[in-house]
């Protein structure tokens, strides 16, 4: 057997994350299995399986070095620590015995000398071994074939053996990556130096000036804990006060007892398993930040543990998070970087459409990708029983009747009206002619129901066809609607009925609609604002006329009536040409409802809600802020329900580096907002 | 522009976006010519009879999903794109009093991610006035002995901490920002971070050449200094590796 690495987590380039690297010393080649375990459980299910380094899963890459030690075990040492187990500096060594390893350490069982030591050209084997395997590391662990408990760490390598627990790895990573000091206090006595550099310590004692005041309450006593190695004692403990999670001030830290500050009772940079205290999960956040490389640009919207509230998921290059809410705030339950089990390997280019597609009650993601890989691939993500999704099908360049090209577009749509959502397919630009694909969901995979090439009943299809999907029918099944502004010499819509199997046509309009011109610019949103239970039709045309126009077309099952047409102006809305619309229920009347946005054609944005009668729209707004969120021109809007109070009355809204969870009922508020990373601070946040 | 803002109430007039288009009115549209044609669709199309570029027949087969799927085939071009980017990983060895030697250097492909200069050590790496990289080291300068879980002593319970005299850190520079004829005018300084510098500290400091050590004086403290590379100086095995790195 001879030397290899594995790349264990593979996030990117080496150079755009942060790298670490495992070697092992004394492991046989009969040992490279239970070496392999141990990285396995105290890397991968260990450190990055919990909190922190879960979330920022993407921000690193791991290679396991396997080398193939001669001998199984390592060379041990025995000191005379003469009854001084603290002092190193009246040992003396009793016996030395050698074993014939990859790396040559040494373990001593002994705490002053760091449990283990090098042996002759350690440092330049370990050197070699860096080297040779890995391309580039910023942290290196070793893992000792020794069961004694011990480890030693410094310089971003840490040494440890099979005793030591993820945990104190976890620990020392704050060290490694976080600069963060040690929280704990095990020397009895006073420190007496000036302000620590470490972002976690400090000798002031003035709140307005503490650095880490943005997370002290003003409720919290500062100091809040004094006395040695204090715990919260300024005052009686407030109910509900977390030991980790919120910040104040207490005596102890950096080894001393007295004389310096910590910020939390128990962080993990103290007690190793807690999580790591608002102060220091912030510093490893931001550290952290230029590699992880999350954004807020690509976010999702769906209910993907089925208790009624929508989550979210976001997608930022090769990782995926899930958030889920409790109605106000999210929190992170999924984390994955590259792949999913299944496999899903996730690449900038994804695309995802969020359904219940197996009728369970929770969302599933169909994912398609048609521009990063040699081929064109569709999967489908399934909850995967622990919060997270898993690949549970996946179709590779093709599928029995369709054949994948980068134009594919998606519609999900239950067109069987099974409970299970399906897909509609469109491509209009990758063959000679334009083709519509039923795609049915078996729950576990697509089929093609039925598939048209060139022509649908009463429709010949052009590459500029644009579809929307409704149930205009009522029947349970929702239906296709397509229209065509630039193609042809006057504008056309189609509603098209589906059966469960195929479509036919229900009604053409050729040029005009009931009390409706058409023009190229159309632009459709289907719902039903007049709680029928059938899909109707709202049209907004900003830039053919001289004036913007916002019509609202009934379905009566097969065709479309002018309910209201709004010339110029809405109740309580001057429309302008760059209006940008959600289909939404605010009032959760079972009507479908709008909200609004524009950011172009006013001086300040602004962000509205158009709540239907069924007949008629009266609208509201907030003018260039919502709360705190300051509107702007990169800003995109994702309309759920994170409350879970049914109706669709939320809007995640999120750019770049923000993200904002906004509720429009009673009026426009915001809820939450997010910078950078999604973390709910006890008090305080990071900015 | 003025300052537009959005009026409602009863009697405000529309805006007008365009004076030179009309209003929507009832009449049908004038059909418009493409191509210097008029394209109006059929009421019952007929199907197409094109030749070229079509999708195989369709099918209602259900693909049966397999257990185990192969990786996703990236395409070749990938991998000839990223090697065109690249740094250099340059091992260097502080020693007491300063001193900052070379001992080890390798290339890396792909692009590099400036750390923040955020933790223990910054460091700067510069062809005269020329900042070509910088960043954060957190972790230098100490050897620390886990906590025992067995303690019979107090400081036991906690690190044993042991300063070293000599430590290794890495500092990575862009393979196009310098040529292996300008090792000789590379200088690395390193910096013991004070107290934390600004949070756009980066951003500052790109955009302002100055040296790292006067942007930032109150934060930064310089303890090493290397003043040019000389490989025909070095150990032949380390000379080597830079020739090689970069080559």
């Amino acid at each position: 057997m001879a030397d290899s690495v594995t790349q264990i987590l593979n996030s990117g380039p080496p150079g755009a994350k942060l790298n670490i690297a495992v070697l092992g010393d004394g492991f046989a080649a009969a040992d490279q299995t239970a070496y392999n375990t141990k990285v396995q459980e105290l890397l991968l299910d260990g450190v990055f399986g919990r909190d922190y380094f879960y979330e920022d899963k993407s921000a690193y890459n791991i290679f396991r070095v396997n080398l193939i030690s001669a001998q199984s075990g390592v060379s041990q040492r025995v000191y005379n620590e003469n009854n001084t187990p603290s002092d190193a500096s009246d040992d003396t060594i009793v016996s030395t015995t050698i074993k014939n390893t990859a790396l040559g350490y040494i373990y001593s069982g002994s705490w002053a000398h760091c449990w283990l030591e090098g042996g002759a050209g350690t440092g330049q084997k370990v050197q070699d071994a860096l080297d040779t395997w890995v391309p580039d590391y910023d942290l290196v662990v070793v893992i000792l074939n020794e069961a004694g408990f011990g480890g030693c760490g410094g310089g971003g390598f840490q040494i440890v053996t099979l005793g030591s627990s993820w945990a104190v790895m976890a620990h020392e990573f704050g060290h490694g990556t976080g600069n963060l000091a040690d929280e704990y206090c095990a020397r009895p006595g006073s420190y007496t130096g000036g302000e620590p550099g470490a972002p976690n310590l400090t000798i002031n004692t003035n709140r307005a000036t503490l650095k880490w005041r943005q997370f002290v309450s003003p409720a919290t006593p500062v100091p809040t804990g004094t006395g040695a190695c204090a715990d919260y004692n300024a005052a009686p403990k407030p109910a509900g006060w977390s030991n980790s999670d919120d910040a104040g001030l207490f005596e102890g830290g950096g080894t001393w007892s007295l004389g310096i500050y910590r910020p939390a009772v128990n962080c993990r940079m103290r007690g190793n398993s807690p999580p790591y205290c608002p102060v220091c999960y912030t510093r490893m956040k931001s550290n952290a930040e230029p590699f992880a490389q999350h954004t807020f640009q690509n976010v999702y919207a769906g209910d993907f543990n089925g208790d009624g509230k929508d989550d979210i998921l976001v997608h930022s290059g090769n990782a995926i998070h899930i958030y889920r809410s409790n109605g106000s705030q999210l929190d992170v339950v999924f984390s994955a970087v590259e792949r999913v089990p299944g496999s899903w390997q996730f690449t900038p280019g994804d695309r995802f459409f969020v359904g219940d597609f197996n009728g369970d009650g929770k969302d599933e993601v169909a994912v398609f990708n048609g521009t990063n890989w040699v081929m064109e691939y569709l999967g489908l993500l399934a909850d995967d029983g622990a919060n997270g999704l898993k690949l549970i099908a996946r179709y590779d360049n093709s599928m029995p009747g369709w054949d994948f090209t980068p134009g594919d577009r998606f519609h999900v749509a239950d067109f069987n009206g099974d409970g299970k959502k399906d897909l509609f397919v469109f491509n209009g630009s990758n063959w000679a002619i334009p083709y519509v694909g039923m795609l049915r969901s078996t729950g576990t995979g697509f089929a093609l129901a039925k598939r048209y090439d060139a022509t649908m009943p009463g429709w010949e299809m052009r590459p500029g066809d644009r579809h929307v999907v409704g149930d205009f029918s009522g029947d349970g099944k929702e239906d296709l609607w397509v229209f065509n502004g630039s193609n042809w010499s006057i504008p056309y819509l189609g509603m098209l009925r589906s059966n469960g199997t195929s479509l036919s046509m229900s009604k053409r309009y050729d040029g005009t609609m009931p009390g409706w011109q058409m023009r190229a610019n159309d632009r459709h949103y289907v719902g039903d604002f007049d709680g029928d239970g059938k899909a109707d039709l709202y049209v907004f045309n900003g830039t053919n006329w001289s004036i913007a126009y916002l019509g609202m077309l009934e379905s009566t099952g097969s065709q479309l009536s002018m309910t209201r047409r709004y010339d110029g102006n809405a109740p309580g809305w001057q429309m302008r040409a760059h209006d940008m619309h959600w289909i939404a229920d605010i009032n959760r009347d079972g009507k479908a409802d709008l909200f609004v946005y524009n950011h172009q054609d006013w001086t300040p944005e602004y962000l509205g809600t158009m709540i239907s009668s069924g007949t008629d729209l009266v609208s509201a707004w907030k003018e260039d802020w919502v709360g705190e969120w300051n509107l702007g021109t990169v800003d995109r809007f994702e309309p759920c329900d994170f409350e879970g109070v049914g109706g669709r009355r939320d809007l995640i809204v999120h750019n770049t580096d923000w993200l904002g969870m906004i509720r429009a009922t009673p009026t426009l508020s915001l809820r939450r907002i997010y910078h950078k990373w999604i973390h709910n601070y006890r008090y305080g946040r990071n900015w | 522009m003025a300052d537009e803002r959005m009026q409602t109430g009863r009697g405000i007039k529309p805006v007008v976006g365009n004076t030179r288009l009309p209003r929507m009115t009832d009449m049908p549209p004038e059909p418009a010519a493409i191509g210097g044609k008029t394209l109006l669709m059929a009421a019952k199309p007929k199907a197409d009879t094109g030749k070229t570029k079509r999708m195989p027949p369709p099918s209602t087969a259900v693909l049966r999903q397999t257990k185990t799927r192969p990786d996703m085939e990236a395409p070749k071009a990938k991998t000839a794109a990223r090697a065109k980017d690249g740094y250099v990983r340059l091992r260097l060895r502080v020693t007491e009093g300063g001193r900052l030697t070379v001992v080890g250097a390798k290339a890396v492909e792909g692009e590099l991610v400036e750390p923040k200069l955020q933790g223990a050590l910054a460091y700067e790496a510069a062809l005269g006035p020329r900042r070509i990289a910088a960043g954060g080291i957190p972790d230098v300068g100490e050897q620390r002995s886990f906590p025992d879980p067995k303690a019979t002593l107090p400081e036991m319970k906690g690190h044993h901490v042991t300063e070293l005299a000599s430590y290794e850190v890495n500092v990575r520079v862009p393979k196009g920002a310098v040529k292996a004829s300008e090792l000789p005018k590379l200088e690395v300084a390193l910096f013991r971070i004070k107290e934390d510098l600004p949070a756009d500290a980066a951003v500052l400091a790109a955009a302002e050449p100055a040296p790292l050590g006067d942007q930032f004086q109150r934060e930064l403290r310089e303890v090493a200094r290397l003043k040019g590379i000389k490989p025909d100086k070095l150990a032949k095995p380390v000379a080597d590796q830079l020739k090689k790195a970069f080559k």
